[in-house]
């Protein structure tokens, strides 16, 4: 006893000596019968530890409780499931070694697909955990959420409303260019690259003169004036520390401030201004206008700056059409491929997220559930027109998950809440 | 087998590199230094990361390393100043290797010990090298804590488990045995459990008391007794449960000691066939002599409603058992402020170094907190009521006395099952949600 004693404690203190840690195994998770990696899934031990996969679908498993035990994974995923047991619980046991590497299948029960997160930190946090994607950086958000996106020249603009920073600090409508002729995967990973814009020392400095407001914009786009020159104009909103909307008004992008400057007073309440996303559209034999859609049409506008501004009866409001399950948020955008518009929104039921088909703009509309993401929400999903070619069938739209709305109890999703996640729609 | 899982985990926790140390948060008690298991730290993108039993916490995120990250904190008693939003929070320069220091302000009379169930309970500081001798029991939540001395050492037993293997544990009772006393005396953070657990042929956690129907059976009122030939018996209650607690049998079990399981020896409820019994001893007994110097064993939840004379012969035989009458007082407990409480959930003992009963319990209607109380009888009056321990949005119940302490201990050892059960909480704590929580009241915080 005493040799074994004596042996015990010179393999502690060697032990407690070891700089090291035991490397981790890699949990890949991917979707049954394609194969492809299935980013942002949320599993749930049985002592509550959540691990969600990054954009490349692995979770790396490395605390000293878990490496080397058996250990349940109940599935928390969002359109992506495990037939029940008998008991009715869905999950997978696994016992990772060291070092090692397992994979899961998982069924994908909705028609989109998870591309991957496109905002926050940590989008390769587990990958990087094992070793990989040493050369992926982070930009330094935690939260970036309620997006807006416009084509500018050989870019796309990308507008979000909200950044929270890992110190806490809150900036709002901070923006950040791509190249338009990077298009989103059309399967997982996705890999963000969104560049800084230019004259900014990063990407989190408010694109709003007032930068202490908490502000939000929308409408965003580019509009010519009679002479031919481009402006990049946005409805803005000012908000209350109760998040009651203060007041609404025009904005445009001056060049030479690099900011987004208020035009006029604000009249009206903020429905009744030119907000949501902004689609082009021209009916045969008609003037081209602006669709505001949120996600159906709400505003008509014709396709000039002028317009734009001089509001009033320039500003046609549109009736909202009757849609199964009720529209609170998105957008919409024509498919040429499958010869339809195509609208992807939130339903009332906050964490619902619907697509709607019709051959106008205007509707009728056909609509079916895509998914369900329970207790949380799917906050204003934004379609990617830009990537819309003449060929394309499928629309890739991006969202906030978030624990603002939904039902019942909402919890935590580890690094993912409050962030984008992109989903690409195949259209019948 | 036990010196067989240590060796492996050591062998292990030296296994493959990977990379160096985590950023090393240690949280201490601002007052005497003593580490604080239990703080909550949650970064803004909802990584919770929460201080073992030594109160250190490993953040491995690589993605928050070079960064200037804003933690809250819930402390659950212990506390950090709130900052300019309003809530309580810490900013920290997070660095691979680095490590910082957080002093929580304690806000709570009693102060915690630790985590004496569930798995990891030194899971951050083995990210370091450190405690890696011990060893989880192999469950990982288990609740409604039963303790009592059975020969020369301590019987513990638990209502369900949860195992790392599967959604779904153990409902049929674990039980363990430890040195007695389990802790040391005027023990101090980071503490840790000598379970010896009752485990089945392949060394897994088993249950110990076949179930008399369908659903989970548990086991309270556990009081060892000894009989005229002075030969030592562990007694208890079983219920049989169906849906939500809705106990529909129960009886009397003894502790086989041999066979290592509970043997049903009678059955006293049965509520399908409409058999419901005035009373049962299942609540926590504890030990009174009256004023001609007989013995009793008390029950209640603290306040005690029947007794028994205090002999294995009496508890078995049903028609010596007595309803106690309050003659029309209340039981409640009295609070320094004056109000008065209900009791959910509690024990009592007898302190010689207080020279009072004193009382803890869960109140009614706040589950996740204490109180203390004390009399100088069982019955009453309880006065100096005073909350001792809080557990934000969380339910802290079945609250036992670690009463094998002692009279003379200055203070009082308590716990109960730190759970998300009957509270809105979306965030379960991780690893520490449904396990067993030790506290340490002493008498002269009391002032």
């Amino acid at each position: 006893m005493m040799n074994l004693t004596a042996t015990l404690a010179a393999v502690i203190g060697l032990a407690a000596n070891c700089a090291d840690l035991p490397a981790p195994c890699g949990l890949s998770i991917v979707e049954k019968g394609s194969g492809r990696i299935v980013p942002a899934l949320m599993f749930n031990t049985s002592f509550a530890v959540r691990c969600v996969t990054d954009n490349d679908g692995v979770i790396a498993l490395g605390a000293p409780d878990i490496l080397g035990k058996d250990t349940w994974f109940g599935i928390e995923g969002y359109g992506y499931e495990l037939k029940k047991d008998f008991i009715g619980n869905a999950g997978f046991g696994v016992k990772p070694k060291p070092g090692g590497s397992e994979r899961r299948e998982v069924d994908r029960e909705m028609k989109a697909v998870c591309l991957g997160r496109l905002t926050g930190s940590g989008i390769f946090a587990e990958s990087q955990k094992l070793g990989r994607r040493a050369e992926w950086r982070e930009l330094g958000d935690m939260r970036r959420y309620d997006v807006q996106c416009v084509p500018l020249g050989s870019r796309i603009l990308w507008i979000w409303n909200r950044a929270v920073m890992a110190d806490g600090r809150t900036v709002c409508a901070v923006g950040a260019a791509t190249d338009a002729s990077a298009l989103p995967p059309p399967e997982p990973p996705v890999v963000p690259s969104y560049k800084v814009m230019s004259g900014e020392a990063d990407m989190f400095t408010s694109l709003f003169e007032k930068p202490d407001w908490t502000v939000s914009l929308s409408g965003v786009t580019v509009l010519r004036d009679s002479a031919g020159k481009q402006h990049l104009v946005a409805v803005y909103t000012r908000y209350g520390d109760d998040g009651k909307a203060l007041s609404t008004g025009l904005c445009e992008f001056v060049k030479s401030r690099r900011r987004f400057c208020m035009l006029k007073a604000a009249s009206g309440e903020r429905d009744d201004f030119p907000v949501g996303h902004a689609v082009r559209y021209a009916a045969a034999g008609a003037k081209p206008v602006v669709l505001f859609c949120d996600p159906f049409p709400r505003i008509e506008v014709p396709d000039s700056y002028e317009a734009w501004r001089a509001g009033g009866s320039a500003w046609k409001k549109l009736p909202q059409p009757e849609v199964e399950s009720g529209a609170l948020s998105g957008s919409m955008a024509y498919v040429p491929g499958a010869g339809k518009w195509v609208a992807v929104y939130q339903a009332k039921k906050p964490g619902e997220l619907w697509c709607a088909k019709s051959d106008s703009p205007y509707g009728p509309w056909t609509s079916e559930k895509i998914v369900s993401f329970g207790s949380h929400a799917f906050e204003n999903p934004v379609i990617h027109a830009y990537a819309l070619k003449p060929e394309s069938r499928s629309v890739y739209f991006e969202g906030t998950l978030t624990n603002r709305g939904g039902e019942g109890k909402r919890g935590y999703v580890p690094r993912i809440l409050d962030n984008q996640l992109l989903y690409r729609l195949d259209i019948e | 087998m036990k010196l067989g899982r240590t060796l492996s985990a050591i062998v292990f926790a030296c296994a493959a590199a990977a990379s160096a140390a985590p950023f090393r948060i240690s949280v201490v008690d601002a007052e005497n230094g003593w580490p604080v298991p239990l703080v909550q730290f949650t970064t803004l993108d909802g990584q919770v990361f929460v201080s073992d039993n030594a109160g250190v916490v490993g953040v491995d995120s690589p993605e928050l390393y070079g960064r200037r990250v804003r933690f809250s904190v819930e402390g659950h008693g212990y506390d950090v100043p709130k900052d300019h939003s309003g809530e309580k929070a810490v900013v920290l320069d997070v660095r691979q290797g680095g490590r910082a220091l957080v002093k929580m302000n304690r806000a709570i009379l009693a102060k915690r010990l630790g985590r004496i169930g569930g798995t990891g309970l030194f899971v951050e500081s083995r990210k370091f090298g450190e405690h890696l001798d011990k060893v989880d029991q192999g469950e990982v939540g288990r609740d409604s804590v039963q303790c009592r001395q059975f020969g020369d050492r301590l019987f513990w037993l638990w209502g369900d488990t949860s195992m790392q293997h599967y959604a779904i544990g153990i409902f049929n009772t674990t039980a363990a045995y430890t040195p007695n006393p389990a802790f040391p005396r005027d023990p101090k953070p980071p503490v840790y459990p000598p379970y010896d657990q009752v485990r089945d042929e392949k060394g897994v956690v088993r249950g110990v008391i076949k179930a008399q129907g369908s659903g989970p059976i548990w086991v309270f009122g556990l009081i060892d007794l000894k009989d005229r030939s002075g030969k030592d018996h562990l007694g208890g209650t079983w219920s049989q449960i169906r849906g939500f607690c809705d106990a529909y049998k129960n009886g009397l079990c003894e502790w086989n000691a041999g066979e290592k399981r509970f043997d049903v020896t009678l059955q006293m409820m049965d509520k399908d066939n409409k058999i419901f019994p005035e009373f049962f001893p299942d609540n926590n007994p504890v030990r009174w002599t009256d004023p001609k110097g007989k013995k009793w064993l008390l029950y209640g939840f603290p306040f005690p409603h029947h007794r028994i004379p205090d002999s294995y012969e009496a508890w078995r035989d049903t028609n010596t058992w007595e309803k106690i009458d309050w003659g029309g007082r209340e039981k409640v407990a009295k609070m320094t402020d004056g109000s008065r409480i209900e009791s959910a959930s509690g024990q009592m003992m007898w302190s010689a170094a207080r020279k009072k009963w004193v009382g803890i319990c869960q109140r009614k209607l706040d589950f996740g907190s204490l109180v203390y109380m004390e009399a100088d009888s069982p019955f009453g009056p309880w006065t100096n009521g005073r909350q001792i321990v809080r557990h934000e949005n969380y339910t802290f119940y079945n609250p036992v006395i670690h009463v094998e302490c002692g009279a003379e201990a200055p203070y009082i050892l308590f716990e109960a099952t730190y759970t998300d059960a009957f509270v809105n909480n979306p965030n379960p704590t991780p690893r520490y949600n449904y396990t067993q929580m030790l506290y340490r009241l002493d008498f002269k915080d009391l002032k």
